[in-house]
């Protein structure tokens, strides 16, 4: 019995003692509410916020992918500035709940940022869900660069924001929607090479829904 | 010590014999190959879905497992007197107690090892195999299954049924993943009965110790954190609940 009550002190001491890293920025709110909440409550009670996070993230994908206005997947594209969206409202709520999910997670946040600020043209919302993330994640190099490449988008520099956006383009695990518009900006721009490496790439990433733009990329790049 | 050891294995013999086991594993590995319709519909984040959804379904079935395993041993010991064909012999009753513990945990641990040898196969098909996730996610589970075995016994023993010795099983799991949400909310809160509530969350396996799955690129989460004190706590709360057990089992008669 002595035994077991020394077992019980030492267990309480580690159990007080150790704490597992947070996953909340401090003074950050965790909100659960909007689409999935029950499914997301759940997997927070099992222990399973990234699983959870998973799946919000699939959802948002769904949501991005065939929602409204969908004309031959005009959407995940690159507009140009001047085209305002008033769309896909949900984009950055579901963002965030991502994020509070599994703060770590830059991929989400990225995508995001990609829809909010390069195709829906809603660059505030983008430069705010960056801020979020950054709180979160304080010098986080991909983010950093799309914090610039926002910015200068806003301001109509196409160039710039090419530019700033690159160096997190280049780095592993950047969605593949966000390669995309970058292939398409550098096209825009005449970066011929650039263009077309991306769109190599976007052949060779995981995410297929973009192969088919990428071979189009291709093809209109080639013929120069 | 010897007795227990030989408990063990005959327990772990029996049940990987009996189906319950090879089912759990063949249940399990099925979930897994389904988490390849989530993976198609993630894109460029298909590996870490695949891993998620794997981890979740190999934790969930190897902490059921272990929670039957524990719960029905011990009370179906007793229901069908088996029980006194050991304890007449030259058997104490904690290493009765610790041999079932052992037998259980090894035979849901072998199940949560299989399982994972199938994720792992799957994630090398689609090149999307990372080990030191992996096995960090496995070390996880199998710390958490420890305490779970531990708590299952001592459960069992003071309720009256699987039924409920496995319910009760798996509420202090599910609150075993809330106690720091409960210590943040007393704190919070300020009133009296949410205060009250922090001794309990002594009493409670805190599995958010042992979650390495759900923090494996937080900063400081991951191969970064203390493992070994993680596992020493698993150890020490598995070892407290057997010391109950242990004090409750002697008291019996038989």
């Amino acid at each position: 019995m002595k035994a077991a009550l020394a077992a019980a002190l030492a267990a309480a001491a580690l159990n007080l003692s150790l704490c597992p890293p947070p996953l909340l920025a401090p003074g950050a709110a965790v909100s659960l509410a909007g689409d999935g909440v029950v499914t997301n409550a759940a997997f927070w009670s099992l222990g399973m916020r990234r699983l959870a996070a998973d799946l919000a993230f699939i959802r948002l994908l769904v949501y991005y992918g065939t929602h409204e206005d969908d004309e031959e997947g005009g959407h995940h594209g690159y507009d140009g500035p001047d085209r305002k969206h008033d769309g896909y409202p949900e984009v950055m709520p579901r963002v965030r709940r991502i994020m509070a999910m599994d703060p770590f997670w830059s991929h989400p946040v990225m995508y995001g940022v990609g829809a909010l600020a390069f195709n829906l043209e809603r660059p505030d919302e983008a430069l705010a869900l960056l801020e979020e993330a950054l709180a979160r994640r304080p010098g986080d190099a991909q983010l950093i660069s799309l914090v610039a490449a926002v910015g200068f988008h806003r301001g109509g520099d196409l160039a710039q924001a090419v530019d700033r956006m690159m160096p997190a383009i280049d780095l592993p695990g950047t969605p593949t929607m966000l390669r995309n518009m970058a292939a398409y900006m550098n096209e825009r721009l005449g970066r011929r090479e650039t263009a077309l490496r991306l769109y190599r790439e976007i052949l060779q990433s995981r995410d297929s829904n973009y192969h088919d733009s990428a071979r189009r990329g291709i093809q209109r790049v080639s013929v120069f | 010590m010897r007795n227990a050891a030989l408990l063990a294995a005959n327990t772990w013999r029996e049940l990987t014999r009996t189906r319950f086991v090879p089912l759990i594993v063949l249940f399990g590995a099925v979930l897994i190959y389904l988490g390849m319709l989530l993976g198609v519909l993630a894109g460029d984040v298909e590996d870490r879905v695949l891993l998620d959804v794997g981890m979740a379904v190999i934790e969930l079935m190897t902490c059921s497992a272990v929670a039957y395993c524990a719960a029905t041993g011990l009370l179906q010991e007793m229901e069908q007197k088996t029980l006194y064909l050991i304890l007449s012999r030259p058997v104490g009753r904690p290493a009765y107690l610790v041999g079932r513990f052992l037998g259980a945990f090894s035979a849901a641990a072998t199940a949560a090892v299989a399982m994972t040898a199938a994720l792992a196969v799957m994630l090398l098909c689609k090149g999307g195999l990372e080990a030191g996730p992996l096995l960090l996610s496995l070390w996880g589970v199998l710390l958490k299954a420890f305490v779970t075995a531990g708590a299952a016994t001592f459960l069992a023993l003071i309720s009256t049924s699987v039924l409920s010795a496995m319910t009760m099983t798996g509420i202090v799991w599910v609150l075993g993943h809330f106690v720091g949400e409960i210590r943040f909310l007393a704190q919070r809160t300020g009133s009296a009965s949410a205060v009250l509530l922090v001794p309990v969350t002594w009493l409670l396996p805190n599995f958010s110790l042992l979650n390495y799955r759900d923090r494996l690129h937080a900063a400081g989460g991951g191969l970064s954190e203390p493992l070994l004190a993680g596992m020493l706590y698993a150890v020490l709360y598995a070892a407290v609940c057997m010391g109950l057990t242990s004090a409750v089992f002697r008291r019996k008669e038989f």
